[in-house]
């Protein structure tokens, strides 16, 4: 049984080896765009419109409103970001439902770049909002002895995002493989179901603990020097908030 | 569980061009779209607020139009009324001098009436006593008063006893005539009686008179002179005619205005 798609190469052009974790991806990102450009390049400003262009027009106003419920910032410089993340990692999580492709979530490098990325972002949106010395004046917070601790934090929820989802998504897709030769029918379709409803979640959860890291890099300094303030969703909706302080304390023993 | 640091790099490198080209095909657009649709349907909305104003100016201005309109008619009606009165008023007064100067005129007219009625009957009372009157000295005439009557007019026949100095000038005319004098009674005189006559013209005259005697019983109770067409008497109805001729003088007297 094949444990990750990256040592399931695809295409050997001289050195360059693509393998089914990059494969999908593309075709992933392929999707993705051709969906979007055939969708966005007839968008209609009147109330009527297509059920596409309702669909995307939900689905990134959606993300609008969770980015600043989290963030309590305008959410314009997070939604490429955190959106696509959603996005990617939805549809990736997805390809698990088809039979025979294993989907590049499934692999701890795709997992490992994306948490990579986002431990990157953190720095880069704190920076580029709060400037450089006050970002990392909050490592030093509440005394310069968490220092360690802070870096430590940092590192572990990096790899903790990175092994969440890979577990998750590779724990599916090997328990239906086993099932599938255990009990060939019936109960991998509805383990199928639960890898669908995880795989969904899974995404939300990245998503949204990546918008969590990226706002707690610049939370500490609002509290101190500035309002909270939203632009797109000024009103917070006190459950999702709840819900997401939940998640951000359980980050650090993820389930699965 | 192992992590293949190429595919990591590229796995990398995918996902920030994906990031890219969703932040160019799927996020910018949507956005965009969706505020232009905001900013279309806050058009419509500040467009709607002023309509809805210059709808509420409008019906502000009709509302006052409205009123202005009442308010003219009610001064209009006011005015309408109060001509109406004044012709109702005038017309009242036209009525009532018009039936006042009917009445007065009724009244008026009404007095002519009762003032000819009572001169009718004062007249016809008059004529009615006249008559009786009249008729009763000629039934009451008999010797003595007759002898009176006689005596009365031989008296008046004097000069020197003459009060009235037109009577007297005319019986001193008729007397200057030479015409032969006839004495008109309605009774027949004796002989006394046309001696004392015939006496008394004799001293008047200083000759005797060519006297004659006639009776007419038209003339009632009294005596008359008569000589070339001139008269002279003295008779009840000589009176009573010169009293109707006075009444009639009176009445005509009292009816002028």
């Amino acid at each position: 049984m094949t444990i990750t798609p990256d040592n399931n190469v695809l295409i050997k052009i001289g050195v360059v080896e693509l393998n089914a974790t990059i494969v999908t991806t593309w075709a992933v990102m392929a999707v993705l765009v051709m969906v979007a450009w055939l969708v966005t390049r007839r968008l209609s400003t009147q109330a009527q419109m297509s059920r596409w262009q309702n669909l995307l027009e939900v689905l990134v106003a959606k993300m609008r409103d969770q980015i600043a419920a989290v963030s309590q910032q305008a959410p314009g410089p997070y939604l490429p970001f955190v959106g696509t993340l959603f996005v990617f990692i939805l549809t990736a999580n997805l390809l698990n439902l088809i039979p025979g492709i294993t989907p590049p979530t499934a692999s701890l490098s795709t997992t490992t770049a994306l948490a990579l990325c986002v431990f990157m972002a953190v720095p880069i949106f704190g920076i580029a909002r709060e400037g450089f010395l006050a970002y990392l004046r909050q490592y030093l917070r509440p005394t310069p002895l968490m220092l360690p601790f802070n870096l430590i934090g940092e590192l572990s929820r990096t790899i903790a995002l990175a092994v969440r989802l890979y577990g998750n998504i590779m724990s599916g897709t090997v328990i239906v493989g086993i099932l599938l030769s255990l009990v060939p029918f019936f109960f991998p379709v509805l383990m199928q179901l639960l890898g669908l409803i995880t795989g969904v979640i899974q995404a939300y959860i990245f998503a949204i603990l990546a918008m969590v890291y990226i706002a707690s890099a610049s939370a500490t300094q609002n509290v101190h020097a500035h309002p909270p303030q939203t632009q797109d969703q000024p009103v917070q909706d006190s459950h999702q908030s709840e819900s997401i302080q939940d998640t951000h304390q359980s980050e650090s023993n993820p389930h699965g | 569980m192992s992590i293949d640091w190429v595919t990591v790099i590229a796995q990398a490198a995918n996902f920030l061009i994906l990031v890219y080209l969703l932040k160019r095909f799927l996020y910018a657009p949507v956005i965009a779209a969706m505020d232009r649709r905001e900013q279309r349907i806050k058009d419509r909305l500040e467009s709607a607020q002023q309509r809805e104003q210059a709808a509420d100016e409008q019906a502000q201005s009709h509302e006052n139009a409205l009123a202005q309109i009442e308010s003219e008619r009610q001064a209009h009606e006011r005015a309408a009324r109060e001509q109406a009165e004044q012709t109702r008023q005038r017309l009242i007064d036209e009525a009532r001098e018009q039936v006042s100067a009917r009445r007065a005129q009724w009244r008026e007219a009404l007095q002519q009436d009762k003032q000819s009625l009572q001169q009718a009957l004062r007249r016809e009372a008059l004529d009615s006593v006249i008559a009786v009157s009249d008729r009763l000295l000629a039934d009451l005439a008999d010797a003595n008063l007759q002898d009176a009557v006689v005596q009365r007019f031989a008296h008046s026949l004097k000069s020197d006893t003459h009060t009235d100095t037109e009577a007297n000038s005319q019986l001193d005319e008729l007397l200057a005539t030479d015409a032969s004098l006839q004495v008109i009674s309605s009774f027949s005189l004796n002989e006394q009686q046309q001696t004392c006559l015939s006496t008394t013209l004799e001293n008047r005259l200083g000759h005797a008179p060519n006297l004659a005697f006639k009776v007419d019983a038209s003339l009632g109770l009294g005596l008359a002179l008569e000589a070339n067409g001139q008269r002279v008497s003295w008779s009840a109805r000589g009176f009573f005619e010169s009293l109707d001729k006075r009444i009639d003088t009176v009445i005509n007297e009292a009816s002028q205005p």
